[in-house]
């Protein structure tokens, strides 16, 4: 008995052994990640002259370099207008996507194909083909700069995508559930909506995580449809604030934005990496 | 079940209707003004004046040609290296690593953070040429030429830019490459151990062949991703890193939009729309392998 474990184990470490090459690259890239960030961190709490010195944290904790950048850099009001994006254009996609996706799992008719080809276009097609109609519209409509636009444009963009990503789910549901429901006199969008659509629950969970992170992170339609101080989102603020900075020679201030930009979405990754990297893998689909 | 127009109505209607107004309407809109001359982006259509394809022509003397050669180098040899080092990862993290899932989360993180963040991570750190990390590990081992390499000189910036690209694409590949090694039957690599195979003969004989698919999506998802490239280009400013979205950004709002017309930027648009069309109906064309049945 045990010198079957022993053979086992033996096999296993020749296995490991054959895999150290791997771990060596693989242990590489995490190194790099940490020391740049863990790098980037210590040195958004050092004094400049300490960067330039090579004598991090000499003088202690500077956190007045956060307060710094965050005043400076109108961080808290791009914190809380990167959170209205992205958690309004979810909401908005999955409220009108949800039930798109359902009609065209469940119900045969006609169009059904030309609509799913009209979106296989959209996923094909990049954002860059709507912006200058859209401009010209908003501004015409004096609306050049207002926050809709910019949720607008982001659920319409995620239209394609979101359909798509819940086409499959609800095809998986049994319409069994439907049927009972009819039975009990419920109509067909209680039905959906209590019923239904819970049972999809950890696709649209999935769903929520991935396209909110895709949303936070999205930079060319923010600069162009939110670009001005009170409605920049978080990526907007960072580039100003640097470009100023540099200008200033506040490195220690620079650092402290960059980390505060780069924490919302690495700390909501340690929490829910598995959803997210569930969301990536979706069926070679574009985010 | 049977279901009333009405009902099915109302449950696709909202998100045809605003796809249609808001996305296929403006995408043939823009389409059409890069046949016309306009004065501004919101001049109104009947001021618009036909000019056939003078606005594609018009191109060639800008610099949207050089946007276009960036955009085919990063395609082409950032795509390679992301592409081989996808893979590598992939296979090494499905072939029995302790600590898969950390290996995996930590590959895909980049892909969490804002670019605009990662480009300056490299721009104002790694790349440094007083404190960067990439000068102190260099000094640290004694390559002198590595050490004093300026990487944020404008004629590195595009080796430079290509590098954090690269660190922050691969982890995407990883994940997609892996979900397609592991829905290959584990019975299929038992059977080829017993035959005594090598590790290299099971991955050109099992492996590569049934991830054919993905691979060749994967291609496609690639130029759609390269032809969304700006952020980098904005934080590695210089003229070797404008890519077509930042010349179209810079001809709309930027510093070229006072001597380049609007339906210039329409034509370069459209340019780009149909790289990544292309892209699409070339990879549906190509013959998936399904004669394997997993």
């Amino acid at each position: 008995m045990s010198r079957k474990r022993d053979k086992k184990s033996t096999l296993r470490l020749r296995q490991q052994a054959k895999l150290f090459p791997g771990y060596i690259l693989l242990i590489l890239w995490c190194v790099f990640i940490f020391v740049m960030l863990g790098w980037i961190v210590i040195a958004s709490l050092s004094t400049t002259k300490e960067l330039f010195s090579d004598a991090l944290l000499e003088s202690g904790f500077h956190w007045e370099n956060y307060a710094y950048a965050i005043k400076n850099g109108h961080l808290i009001t791009s914190f809380l207008n990167s959170l209205l994006y992205s958690s309004a254009s979810v909401f908005f996609s999955i409220l009108i996507c949800a039930p798109a996706a359902y009609g065209l799992a469940r119900f045969h008719f006609k169009l059904n194909e030309t609509i799913r080809r009209l979106l296989v276009v959209g996923l094909g097609v990049p954002g860059v083909m709507i912006i200058m109609p859209l401009f010209s519209i908003v501004s015409a409509l004096n609306a050049g700069n207002s926050k809709i636009t910019l949720i607008i444009l982001y659920v319409v963009t995620s239209i394609p995508f979101c359909t798509f990503y819940l086409l499959p789910a609800f095809a998986d549901i049994s319409p069994s559930y439907e049927e009972a429901a009819a039975i009990d006199g419920c109509g067909p969008f209680r039905t959906f909506w209590t019923i239904v659509f819970p049972l999809a629950g950890t696709s649209v969970t999935t769903l929520v995580i991935f396209q909110f992170i895709g949303k936070w992170n999205e930079y060319f339609m923010a600069l162009i449809f939110a670009g001005s101080t009170e409605n920049m989102s978080l990526s907007v603020a960072l580039y100003q604030l640097i470009v100023a900075m540099t200008r200033e020679g506040g490195w220690s201030g620079m650092f402290a934005a960059v980390a505060f930009v780069s924490a919302p979405t690495i700390i909501l990754y340690v929490l829910l990496s598995k959803k997210i990297i569930g969301g990536a893998t979706a069926g070679g689909l574009k985010g | 079940m049977r279901q009333k127009k009405s009902t099915l109505f109302m449950f696709i209607a909202p998100a045809i209707i605003l796809f249609l107004v808001f996305f296929c309407y403006p995408v043939l809109r823009t389409f059409a003004m890069s046949f016309f001359d306009a004065a501004q982006m919101s001049s109104k259509v009947s001021t618009w004046e036909f000019v056939g394809l003078n606005n594609y022509f018009a191109l060639n003397s800008t610099s949207f040609p050089g946007a276009l050669t960036m955009l085919f180098k990063v395609w082409l040899f950032c795509g390679i290296i992301v592409f081989v080092a996808a893979l590598l990862f992939a296979v090494m993290l499905t072939s029995g690593v302790y600590g898969k899932g950390f290996f995996r989360s930590m590959l895909y993180l980049p892909n969490v953070i804002p670019q605009i963040a990662i480009g300056y991570m490299w721009t104002l750190y790694v790349f440094s040429s007083r404190f960067g990390m990439l000068k102190r590990v260099f000094t640290a081992i004694g390559w002198e030429a590595a050490a004093n390499f300026a990487w944020t000189s404008p004629d590195n910036m595009f080796l430079s830019m290509c590098i954090a690209y690269i660190f922050s694409s691969t982890g995407y590949f990883v994940l997609q490459y892996m979900a397609a090694i592991e829905a290959i039957p584990k019975s299929l690599y038992e059977a080829a151990e017993l035959d005594g195979a090598s590790k290299i003969a099971q991955f050109v004989q099992i492996t590569f062949p049934l991830i054919r698919n993905t691979l060749v999506s994967s291609i496609t998802l690639w130029t759609s991703r390269v032809c969304g490239f700006f952020a980098l280009s904005r934080v590695f400013a210089s003229a070797s890193t404008v890519s077509p979205l930042m010349y179209i950004y810079n001809v709309l709002f930027g510093t070229e939009s006072s001597n380049t017309a609007v339906g210039v930027g329409a034509a370069a648009s459209v340019v780009v729309a149909l790289i990544v069309v292309v892209a699409f109906l070339v990879s549906n064309l190509i013959p998936k392998n399904n004669d394997i049945e997993l």
